[in-house]
């Protein structure tokens, strides 16, 4: 036990480091814009929509399988919160319908996956599919305005401005990402998805529910997917069909970059909050120090690559 | 030895009646043959649907110039899959495959060496991935995922996010080599995918690198100790598959005539279901081309076919979404050697 | 392929063999050796380093210090891959892992030394035939509903044995070397692959026999080799100690381990 912590103190510590070091290139690439407020409010307004996804979907890695549904989740689930909303204009009933088609979304997922036995990529890949589809025929390729959301209590909660200045929705990441390290470094839960993880006979002969696990995993994907979708949606105060699209393969990079493995077994939260705001601020900060927004695909690429490398080196000299 | 062979597909030792092995297996050889039906089927119900559409040839036309890409990619996709690995970095290679070509013929009107230069690049592309999955030992899904990203970055750093009109390529020999319409009419662009399907087929089910793909994918431990060399056929493998990205990017080019900097984005979750509908297993350690050639084509046309019904072209992704789901749980319930015995059942010949 | 098959004192010899895993030491400077004609017992505890010891003859494993002798003919480390030990006539038949699962038996046959035609494609009638003829032949499958084109995962744990056995004979292998043959065999089907050892010693040939049942190994072998933490403890001959003897020296180290 005491290698496997500190294999994974190493990780952590590694992609801290990377993060230290672009940080530092921005200031000193453009110190004008990286010691002032302005860009790290940018930063907390728009990396918790997919960092909180993030958080989830590293459960779902350290659990040994993979969910691409959730751009769909996310979409369906902001449909119906901004039908809801427009038809009660109540918007508590709104984020509670939300959230339940969340839940419902991550346990059709589950149904597929573990009573059915489909793969979960591919299962995901169905269900990526099936629940856009819905979002298509139900908006009919119309978005909804949702301006009237901005009066409400729940909007300020969401995503107002504590203290006029920092954006709720980065409390609410901070929140759930300190939330998310207790469940599965402290809490018994944690510890099962982990074994299920690694070894998934084993943790059922242990007299772990593996079925119950995975299920649960998988409706909280769906879960924070519609979290997401609330915060997103609130804070343009509009839905459009296509919300979601492009958190697809950034979310995933936040996790890799993490260091969470992919075959599952090990899951490092640190590791996911601080790989979605690298993820997330690449992209205001090269243009901050001057290069053209053509090189964020670009660097994203390279960063992954590196990190993902290093955590490799480190873990093959190990053995 | 037809009947011992029928006999292994219908379930070793299960004591069943030879009559319906007999007649069952002789069916259940042929490779992909419920996803031909599953075509068959859906074509029959577009005819019916929307007869004006479906019974002339126009649009069976308009499907074979535009499913050789995606149908090309899934033939990689599935040696990949078979292998046990993933590649996400095949949109990429489109994309940064047609900037090659667009930007050589542009500005300095190479065609042929253009093309060459093209699948040179794909290769080279794969060659990366293969080393990094080899050398640096991470996981295919993290690796072509990276790569990815680069290589879509570095188109649009090039391209510099334009899209390139190369319009005057359709005087030129290349174009009609790999577009043209053959009788004015058949895209010449389905016979390539043809040839290709069919060489896959052979090189997966025949040769001795195909077999060691299998093998690879099946137990990688058992790959290593029959003496296979695990690292060189992951190489060969994802420079196969840049080639053919590379190729099918130039496809794709070639017939729009136009390049653009996110040409191929759309397919990386497409062209998946495709494989998957087909029947090759995420799991690797076999893989069905024909499968993927009919899945392929069962992607291919649904869009057409609802809204030639009549339905809003809203509900394509639904579709797709519901045909993958099925199709996978059919296979998987096929793949159980009782539930087979179940289906044959249904087939009992009496005498 | 001309293999001196006669004329030399040692199939396989190893000489100062050191094979590192980081800082772990899997196997401490080994020399062991099996003689033509000769069925040696490898035993020791889980993690004593026979497999490591097998990897390493058998090119799974490069080591990090020490040479390799096949027929009294110094083998480089260099080139040394599964392909060349073949060629060079030794097999081998692990516990779990000699076949792929979701292929057909004809496929576990030949892989890794493909029967080709003249395109260069694997002749597939070719290897299926064969393989027909041994399975029936020389294994003795009259198996119900077993057949070349079955999936290994189709078969039980002592048909695998025997196509897996089958393929080393076939390969007409010098050394042959079996890793805990009969773990999770049925009574019947360990007599077999005792018989075979039996066979591969009256045939002229040699073997490596690796097994914790020392029932099984007590009544083949000629010699056997303890190994105990990656160092080779003790070499014995069959005729200087009896079955119990045996046992006990065992358990006495087993226990001694502990203090």
């Amino acid at each position: 036990m005491k290698t496997a912590a500190a294999r994974q103190a190493r990780l952590e510590i590694s992609i801290a480091a990377v993060l230290a070091g672009i940080f530092l290139l921005f200031i000193i690439g453009n110190p004008k814009v990286f010691t002032r407020f302005d860009i790290y409010y940018s930063f907390m307004s728009t990396i918790p929509f997919f960092g909180i996804m993030a958080l989830a979907m590293t459960l779902v890695v350290t659990l040994g399988e993979m969910d691409l549904s959730f751009p769909s989740v996310l979409a369906l689930s902001a449909l119906v919160f901004g039908k809801v909303f427009t038809l009660t204009g109540n918007i508590w009933l709104a984020a509670l319908v939300c959230v339940l088609i969340g839940l419902a979304a991550g346990a059709i997922n589950a149904l597929l996956i573990v009573r059915v036995g489909i793969p979960s990529l591919v299962a995901t890949i169905g269900t990526m599919f099936f629940f856009r589809g819905m979002v298509n025929v139900i908006a009919q390729g119309k978005g909804i305005a949702l301006v009237k959301a901005k009066e409400t209590l729940f909007y300020s909660l969401a995503v107002g401005r504590i203290g006029g200045v920092f954006p709720a929705q980065a409390a609410w990441m901070l929140l759930l990402g300190v939330g998310f390290w207790i469940l599965l470094n402290r809490h018994r839960f944690g510890s099962h998805i982990l074994f299920v993880g690694d070894n998934m006979e084993s943790s059922r002969m242990m007299g772990i529910n593996v079925e119950r696990v995975k299920t649960i995993v998988f409706m909280q994907m769906g879960f924070f997917a519609a979290f997401a979708g609330i915060l997103s949606t609130l804070e343009v105060t509009y839905f459009w069909p296509s919300q979601g699209q492009g958190y697809l393969l950034t979310t995933l990079a936040a996790v890799f970059i993490g260091g969470t493995s992919v075959f599952g077994g090990m899951g490092t939260i640190f590791g996911t909050f601080v790989g979605a705001i690298i993820i997330g601020s690449l992209e205001a900060g090269i243009i901050a120090i001057g290069l053209t927004g053509f090189w964020i695909q670009l660097i994203y690429g390279l960063i992954i690559m590196v990190s993902v490398s290093i955590y490799a080196i480190l873990l093959k000299k190990k053995s | 030895m037809q009947s011992n062979d029928t006999n292994a597909i219908n379930g070793a030792g299960s004591g069943k009646d030879p009559e319906i092995r007999t007649h069952i297996g002789k069916w259940a050889r042929i490779e992909g043959l419920p996803i031909i039906l599953v075509f068959l089927g859906l074509i029959g119900l577009f005819m019916i649907a929307a007869p004006k559409t479906f019974l002339g040839y126009y649009i069976y036309m308009s499907f074979l110039s535009t499913i050789p890409p995606p149908l090309i990619l899934g033939l990689g996709l599935t040696l990949i899959i078979a292998g046990g690995e993933i590649d996400l970095s095949f949109p990429s290679i489109i994309a940064f495959a047609g900037f090659v070509f667009a930007y050589l013929f542009k500005n300095y009107q190479w065609t042929w060496a253009a093309f060459i230069l093209t699948i040179l690049a794909g290769i080279i592309i794969g060659l990366i991935n293969g080393l990094i999955i080899t050398k640096i030992g991470m996981p295919s899904i993290i690796a072509t995922l990276s790569t990815g990203f680069f290589w879509t970055g570095l188109t649009v750093v090039f391209s510099g996010g334009l899209s390139y009109n190369i319009a005057e390529l359709e005087k030129l020999n290349i174009y009609e080599f790999f577009v043209h319409r053959i009788g004015g009419i058949f895209p010449v662009q389905s016979l390539w995918a043809l040839g290709i399907a069919v060489i896959l087929w052979f090189v997966l089910n025949r040769s001795a690198f195909g077999e060691h793909i299998l093998f690879m994918g099946d137990n990688l431990q058992v790959a290593k100790v029959v003496g296979i060399n695990v690292d060189r056929t992951k190489i060969v493998l994802f420079v196969l598959m840049g080639a053919l990205s590379a190729f099918a990017g130039l496809l794709l080019t070639i017939e729009n005539t136009t390049f653009w900097a996110t040409q191929g984005s759309g397919f990386l979750l497409i062209v998946m279901a495709a494989v998957f509908i087909g029947g090759t297993s995420i799991f690797g350690g076999q893989g069905i081309i024909v499968g993927t050639f009919f899945g392929s084509f069962i992607v291919g046309s649904i869009e057409a076919g609802i809204v030639a019904t009549g339905i809003q072209g809203f509900y394509t992704r639904l579709v797709v979404g519901l045909v993958l789901l099925v199709a996978i749980s059919f296979h998987l319930f096929m793949e159980k050697p009782e539930k087979r015995a179940i289906l044959a059942n249904f087939f009992k010949f009496h005498r | 392929m001309t293999l001196d098959r006669n004329h030399y004192e040692c199939i396989v010899r190893l000489e100062n063999l050191q094979l590192n895993y980081g800082k772990v030491e899997a196997l401490k400077n080994i020399s062991f050796e099996v003689k033509n004609n000769e069925i040696v017992g490898l035993i020791g505890d889980n993690g004593a380093g026979k497999s490591s010891l097998i990897k390493v003859i058998t090119g799974v494993e490069k080591p990090t210090r020490g040479k390799l002798f096949v027929r009294d003919k110094e083998i480089s480390f260099k080139g040394h891959s599964v392909k060349k030990v073949h060629d060079l006539g030794i097999e081998t038949v692990y516990q779990t892992s000699s076949l792929g699962e979701k292929q057909s038996l004809w496929r576990n046959f030949f892989v890794g030394r493909q029967i080709k035609n003249r395109w260069g494609l694997i002749d597939v009638q070719k290897e299926k035939t064969i393989a027909q003829e041994m399975l029936l032949e020389k294994i003795g499958f009259r198996g119900v509903g077993i057949t070349v084109d079955s999936p290994i995962s189709e078969l039980s744990g002592g048909e695998r044995q025997g196509v897996a056995i089958g393929r080393a004979m076939y390969f007409d292998a010098d050394l042959i070397i079996l890793d805990e043959p009969t773990v999770a065999l049925s009574l019947k089907e360990v007599a077999k692959v005792l018989n075979f050892v039996r066979e591969i010693k009256d045939s002229g040939r040699s073997c490596i026999y690796i097994e914790h049942n020392m029932y099984h190994v007590y009544e083949v072998c000629d010699r056997f080799v303890i190994l105990d933490r990656g160092e080779v403890v003790n070499v014995i001959e069959k005729h200087e100690i009896s079955l119990n003897q045996l046992n006990e020296y065992l358990l006495s180290l087993s226990t001694k381990k502990s203090v």
